[in-house]
């Protein structure tokens, strides 16, 4: 069954009209992949599913439930959280704090800062650094152990590969597996098709802010992906 | 040895003057609001101090503990009910906002209780005082002094160690991505507001202790805060502490050098200090109360 | 919203109001008594203070709560040029401007380190400064002031109507100057630092220079008319000159007109006196009033009754914005 369904959904950025009736759905235990070129709403559309963004027209199922007019704290205590652009650590605060910051959705669940470490063992030997110290990867780990940290149903992650050599972007998304394992769904934002290819099992592609193309990553041809992603080609 | 007697006087005096500034800067440092009404507030915490201390069981210095409780009250209500409306990107608003409420609660609080001077009596602890390496230092100030270490350390303690502690410095960092981990930074905000508060309450009613207030203090009060702020503005928690220091020492030099000076040379020396170190109060800009 | 009328018009509808209001103001001691004329000298240099404040915090960007230190430098200046030198204070108005121009830009690379409410604060400092230095200074009046000693020995019509040109001057400047200015290119640049700093800084336009332009513009003319409204009483003293309550009639005009227009102050300086003229005898309930008013402005329309008026009208004679065509 699908526990994330966006229904034409319309969000404005500003005066700017960013996504443009977009629906789309997530099952339990899936990786999504959400495509685009800068600029595409891609961003703009996660932070509305987070309720981050208020601007926002049509519908957001999770588990059954409207939430498209939650508030956003509210919705990341049903189990909805994301890993922002460009990490946002609290900068001020050590790794363990931001771990533990997770902790405030209350909710239950296997993900403890002894499982966070577990997956990723660096993360426990920097827990008393302040975190605006470590490397990019080592925050993008932190970022993504704080998310987790709130035992989230549904986890959103907003360019996680974004400036990091590859060697890293690679570790990073073979922790997907255990993070999916404990039956979390993942959405990932990519400019990486090839890796958001590898990473799902579906992925859509937004172009000036519409779905110009959705499927199955093994199942579509790459000149299709190519056209949709540049809006190389018409399509009706 | 009088000149040391001062400035042992302006040390205790800034002490207090560090806790005035405290509320204004940990307010700052967590919401990027300053509360134009925190002058105001700080006096109507006397006004309630001078009412509730001839019930305050054992001593009436212990009427700093009610009156801090109803100033967090006050403070949670003020974020919520007003605050919290007009928050964004613009600062304008909430600091339209706060100093409208500054001339209300001024106004208001000279037509209630009228233009007079008052104080809080502590009774005879007043007149105590004591010799030490010569100088005769008095208790109450000492006292207040103390109080005032004492509120510095526990805010830092409780905001390094606490959960919720922990809660108000991540909110202070981002207070977007907070929300993604289940915070509703506005209670964050109001409880910061009201702990803000808390703090100034009791820094307004050991100042009624000490000396004498009208409804009209408050102007002199927010710019006293403002001043050990900036001053103390160099990046750290102590800084404020020092700023106060520095504020209650050169005030209580140039009172002895020149009675009618008042404010003024406090005021200058502010000033000077704002010429001569720029790099310290760049840093104020991304101040972040909290670091070590 | 309704679509913008061409330039050419509403270039006609401005000249039309300004020829209107210049022949009105003029007129204007033809027709009314002394009293009211003294009563129009204080109405148009307080609307001037409202609009130096406004300038500032709305088409600057700079929000100060010590604009009344200008008002008290200006009116000292003038006192203490005038009574100095026995020169007639009209013809000292322009070295005012000079005067508290000078002392703007003095300070100025101070404050600007500051920003937002210490900005504000500092300012007030400043102002605090300046007042206990003159109220201790007995060659400055100390505490007690200064009076105006040349204009004594002259007729008292031609001073009151002399006065009242000045003042009426001045407010005409303070609409139609205004206006004008932010028309300017350097009206544009204050608008584009105003509204986003870094990209403003991005198309080429020095931020710090347009500031501090703009802080010394509303300091030398928010002087000018301290000192006016000080002739017009004959006499300054440090509590009145440096009041922080001038600060709060400032803010209710601007903030329940609304800040950053041209014409929202003309609402609130109404606003002001006709309040003035229910509640002035009730004391300290009449300020409450009017701190209560800028807060619950803040809360339901934080754009001022003018917003509110254009928003509902469409009518916005003096728009300083271009609106872009509309997007579909």
């Amino acid at each position: 069954m699908s526990l994330l369904k966006v229904e034409n959904l319309d969000v404005f950025y500003g005066d700017f009209h960013a996504v443009r009736g977009v629906s789309l759905e997530v099952n339990e235990a899936q990786t999504v992949a959400i495509i685009g070129a800068n600029g595409a709403g891609k961003s703009t559309l996660l932070q509305a599913i987070t309720g981050l963004n208020t601007q926002k027209r049509g519908a957001v199922t999770f588990e059954g439930k409207d939430i498209s007019r939650m508030r956003a704290d509210l919705i990341a205590r049903a189990g909805v959280t994301m890993v922002p652009e460009g990490r946002r650590l609290f900068g001020s605060l050590s790794v363990e704090d931001n771990l533990l910051v997770g902790e405030s959705t209350k909710r239950k669940g296997p993900w403890t800062l002894a499982a966070v470490y577990e997956l990723f063992p660096r993360l426990g030997e920097l827990r008393k650094m302040q975190s605006s110290t470590l490397s990019g990867g080592q925050q993008q780990m932190v970022a993504i152990g704080r998310a987790l940290m709130t035992n989230p149903r549904l986890l959103l992650c907003d360019e996680i590969s974004l400036g990091l050599a590859p060697k890293i972007i690679g570790d990073i998304y073979r922790c997907f597996d255990a993070i999916r394992q404990s039956g979390v769904s993942i959405v990932v934002i990519e400019q990486n098709v090839a890796q958001a290819c590898h990473a799902s099992q579906h992925i859509y592609c937004l172009l000036e802010g519409r779905i110009s193309l959705e499927g199955d990553p093994r199942k579509l041809a790459m000149n299709d992906i190519t056209a949709a992603y540049f809006g190389t080609e018409q399509h009706s | 040895m009088i000149w040391l007697e001062t400035i042992a006087n302006g040390i205790l005096l800034g002490g207090l003057y560090a806790l005035i500034g405290l509320g204004l800067g940990f307010a700052f440092g967590v919401m990027r609001v300053v509360n134009v009404a925190q002058g105001d507030f700080i006096v109507a915490a006397a006004f309630i101090g001078l009412y509730l201390y001839p019930w305050t069981p054992i001593h009436p210095i212990l009427v700093i503990l009610p009156v801090a409780l109803i100033a967090f009250g006050i403070g949670i209500l003020l974020q919520r009910l007003l605050i919290n409306r007009v928050l964004g990107h613009d600062q304008i608003p909430q600091i339209l906002l706060t100093f409208g409420l500054a001339i209300v609660l001024r106004n208001g609080m000279v037509a209630w209780f009228g233009a007079n001077s008052q104080s809080i009596n502590v009774g005879n602890m007043r007149f105590w005082g004591f010799n030490f390496l010569g100088m005769r230092l008095g208790v109450l100030p000492v006292v207040v002094l103390v109080i005032a270490i004492v509120l510095f350390a526990a805010l830092r303690f409780w905001l390094n160690r606490s959960r919720m502690g922990r809660i108000i410095r991540a909110t202070a960092d981002d207070h977007q991505v907070v929300q993604l981990l289940g915070v509703n930074y506005r209670n964050v905000y109001a409880v910061a507001m009201g702990l803000a508060l808390a703090l100034s309450a009791v820094a307004g009613v050991l100042l009624a202790m000490r000396g004498s207030f009208t409804p009209y203090s408050g102007a002199d009060r927010l710019l006293i805060a403002f001043e050990v702020v900036v001053i103390g503005g160099l990046g750290s928690f102590w800084g404020m502490f020092i700023g106060g220091i520095v504020l209650g020492v050169t005030q209580l030099l140039a009172l002895k050098i020149d009675p009618s000076a008042g404010l003024m040379y406090g005021h200058i020396v502010f000033f000077i200090i704002l010429i001569l170190s720029p790099q310290g109060l760049s840093s104020l800009f991304s101040m972040k109360v909290f670091r070590k | 919203m309704t679509a913008p009328r061409p330039t050419t018009t509403r270039n006609l509808t401005i000249a039309i109001l300004g020829v209107v209001s210049f022949v009105v103001l003029a007129a204007m001691p033809e027709f009314v008594g002394q009293g009211d004329l003294r009563l129009m000298i204080e109405i148009f240099t307080v609307f001037a203070f409202a609009q130096s404040w406004n300038f500032l915090a709305g088409y600057v960007g700079l929000m100060s709560f010590g604009q009344q230190l200008f008002i008290g430098l200006g009116a000292y200046f003038l006192f203490m040029t005038s009574n100095t030198w026995g020169i007639n204070p009209f013809f000292l108005l322009p070295l005012v401007f000079v005067f508290c121009g000078l002392f703007a830009a003095l300070v100025a690379p101070f404050v600007f380190r500051l920003r937002d409410a210490y900005f504000a604060i500092s300012i007030w400092v400043i102002a605090e400064i300046v007042r206990l230095f003159i109220a201790q200074k007995d060659w400055l009046g100390s505490v007690s002031g200064l009076p105006l000693v040349v204009t004594r020995d002259m007729d008292r019509t031609v001073v009151a109507v002399s006065t009242y040109y000045v003042a009426a001057l001045l407010a005409f400047l303070s609409v139609f100057g205004l206006y004008w200015l932010s028309r300017q290119k350097i009206g544009l640049a204050l608008a584009a630092v105003r509204d986003n700093e870094g990209t403003a800084a991005a198309v080429g336009i020095n931020v710090w220079w347009t500031r501090f332009f703009g802080f010394v513009l509303t300091g030398g003319f928010a002087g000018v008319a301290g000192a006016v409204y000080y002739m017009s009483v004959f006499h300054v003293e440090p509590g009145g000159a440096f009041d922080a309550n001038w600060m709060v009639v400032m803010l209710f005009i601007v903030i329940i007109g609304g800040v950053g227009t041209v014409e929202g102050p003309i609402i609130g300086t109404a606003i002001y006196f006709l309040f003035r003229a229910w509640f002035a005898g009730t004391g300290n309930l009449y300020l409450m009033l009017l701190g209560a008013a800028a807060v619950i402005t803040m809360l339901v329309a934080s754009k001022g009754l003018w917003g509110v008026v254009k928003n509902t009208t469409g009518f916005e004679p003096f728009a300083t914005r271009r609106l872009p065509p509309r997007q579909s």
